[in-house]
């Protein structure tokens, strides 16, 4: 008999995963606190360098537009005192007294010349000038007969240098126009019609019995007064430019807080301006006398360079600190990366009508 | 989570800075563009100031109103194309502008005809090229900038002859009109005249009678 082989019982085989296998997915399946602590730190590190970036961008952006404002606030007002500072007591080229005006009259006044809402003469201003100057028309040319400092009618003559076809040799309606005659005094007037060689003249100033004789010399001009100003609405100072003859006055710059001239005679040999001290310019004595509604300082005369200060401030109060050296007036900025400075420019002109000789 | 906390954020910065780039580009092309032309200014006014030493030291100035007396520091002929900064400056046509307000030379008939801006006829300033050349040259410094001298009879004078001055004791005697004008990068560009008085007595002796900044290419017009 065949003995019988019991059967073994097949053990089913199951696969038996290696010990490495095993570890190898535990990893798989999460990090470790060492790895964790890593990445956050390293998460960390690059979400605060990215904000703290961004922080920095943002005051920038806050910053940048407003300093470019100033910047361009600064140019135009140093542009336009420059142009009129350069030009003032440009005179007559035509005419029985051609030359710069200053052998005449005050071609720059320490105030703000304005027959409605001016300064009278006798008043120093630091922070406000007048200056004339005749610009290059043909509009120059000579009194044919006597005129009052009042409205009236005037007749010119045709001097050399007028247009050959124009008897009222080049002035026009509206043309703002200065009548001097050689012993200092002076008036202005505005043309308000023409006809033939005769100007219709409206009195810019206070009427006096002054006469202005025939052969007075009668020029258009240019005169312009700048000055700070505070604005009701929003209570801050401004930059303005003024026709002295009456015209509208225009803003050149907002948020200005600081305009000075100081005015200088002739040089040292060095070349360094001797300041004219403002007590001089407003003490007499007067030209062409003490009463004159015209008359002005001898001093004056004495001008050959004027230095100009100017200082801008932010119109953003965030972004003005603390007053004081930085800031003219205070601001609510609590830090010096939102912080604006104050802009301040010194240019000194001398200008060439003033220095005729030299 | 976190690399889309710094990708917002990158991209935020980025637009920050694209927009603090573009003000920072305006506001120096602004800068930039005062600059020239205040150099412009200084630069036409100082030839202006050396052209004027220069007519101190002249015995007559005759010569420079009819055009055959020139500086002596004019660059080549007094006519053709400079260029400057890459940009054209016809010297024929700034002369033609003045004396007759076109691109084109001037006739002897436009150059005397009555207008708004030339309103003396015959006695129509013919403006001479006195002296030109790189205001670098000049000013012994860095510049790019050329400059042009003009000289022009007075008007005033009633001679009908704008190339000679008038005699001694007649209107506009001893007077001459000098312009200078100043050429740069950007197409700036600016302009400055003056009526100078000669001493009869003391030739050397020359008097500013008045000094303005021009319109560029406008006689007088201040």
């Amino acid at each position: 008999m065949t003995p019988v082989t019991p059967v073994t019982p097949v053990t089913p085989v199951m696969p038996v995963m290696p010990v490495m296998k095993d570890t190898k997915d535990t990893r798989r399946n999460g990090f470790s606190l060492v790895e964790l602590v890593l990445a956050m730190a390293l998460l960390l590190t690059v979400t605060g360098a990215a904000f703290a970036l961004l922080g920095s961008a943002e005051d920038r952006l806050a910053v940048e537009p407003e300093a470019a404002d100033m910047q361009q606030r600064l140019r135009a007002a140093v542009t336009m005192l420059h142009h009129d500072l350069s030009q003032a007591g440009a005179g007559p080229i035509a005419g029985a007294r051609p030359g710069p005006l200053t052998t005449h009259i005050a071609a720059t006044l320490p105030y703000r010349e304005d027959p409605q809402d001016g300064d009278g003469p006798g008043t120093f201003r630091a922070d406000a000038v007048t200056m004339f100057y005749v610009p290059g028309t043909t509009a120059q040319s000579t009194l044919a007969a006597a005129l009052p400092a009042r409205a009236g009618w005037a007749r010119v003559n045709h001097d050399p240098g007028c247009p050959i076809t124009d008897p009222a040799c080049g002035f026009a309606d509206g043309m703002a126009v200065l009548v001097f005659d050689g012993t200092g005094a002076s008036a202005r007037f505005t043309v308000t019609d023409v006809q033939g060689d005769a100007l219709a003249l409206v009195h810019d100033g206070t009427d006096s019995g002054y006469v202005y004789g025939a052969g007075s010399t009668i020029v258009e001009v240019v005169a312009r007064t700048y000055f700070l100003e505070t604005d009701a609405a929003s209570g801050t100072t401004r930059l303005m430019r003024g026709r002295a003859n009456g015209g509208a006055d225009v803003p050149v710059a907002d948020h200005v807080v600081a305009l000075a001239f100081a005015y200088g005679r002739e040089s040292r040999p060095d070349g360094v301006p001797v300041e004219l001290p403002p007590a001089t310019l407003v003490d007499g004595p007067w030209v062409p006398d003490a009463v004159s509604p015209n008359r002005f300082d001898a001093d004056l005369l004495r001008i050959r360079s004027v230095e100009v200060r100017l200082r801008v401030q932010s119109a953003i109060r965030a972004l003005r600190g603390p007053a004081g050296v930085l800031f003219n007036e205070g601001g609510t900025s609590q830090g010096g990366r939102r912080w604006l400075p104050d802009l301040e420019v010194r240019f000194r002109v001398r200008p060439r009508n003033m220095n005729p000789g030299t | 989570m976190g690399i889309v906390i710094v990708l917002l954020v990158t991209v935020l910065m980025s637009a920050i800075g694209a927009v603090l780039a573009l003000a920072t580009a305006a506001d120096m092309v602004i800068a930039g563009h005062f600059l020239r032309a205040q150099e412009a200014r200084h630069a036409a006014a100082g030839a202006l100031e050396v052209a004027v030493g220069e007519f101190r030291g002249l015995p007559d100035w005759n010569g420079v109103l009819d055009g055959s007396v020139r500086s002596a520091h004019a660059e080549g002929p007094p006519s053709g194309v400079r260029t400057v900064a890459g940009q054209p400056v016809d010297l024929g046509q700034l002369r033609s502008l003045l004396e007759c307000q076109q691109l084109a030379s001037c006739t002897d008939a436009a150059v005397a005809a009555v207008t708004a801006d030339r309103p003396w006829g015959a006695d129509n300033p013919r403006w001479r090229l006195f002296r030109y050349g790189t205001w670098r040259a000049v000013a012994q410094a860095p510049s790019a900038f050329y400059v042009v001298v003009l000289v022009a009879d007075d008007p005033s004078e009633l001679d009908g002859d704008p190339g000679r001055d008038g005699p001694a004791g007649t209107p506009g005697a001893g007077r001459v009109r000098a312009r200078a004008e100043a050429f740069g990068p950007g197409g700036a560009h600016a302009a400055v005249e003056t009526l100078l008085e000669r001493n009869s007595l003391n030739p050397a002796e020359v008097r500013v009678l008045a000094w303005r900044f021009t319109a560029a290419g406008t006689p007088g017009q201040s």
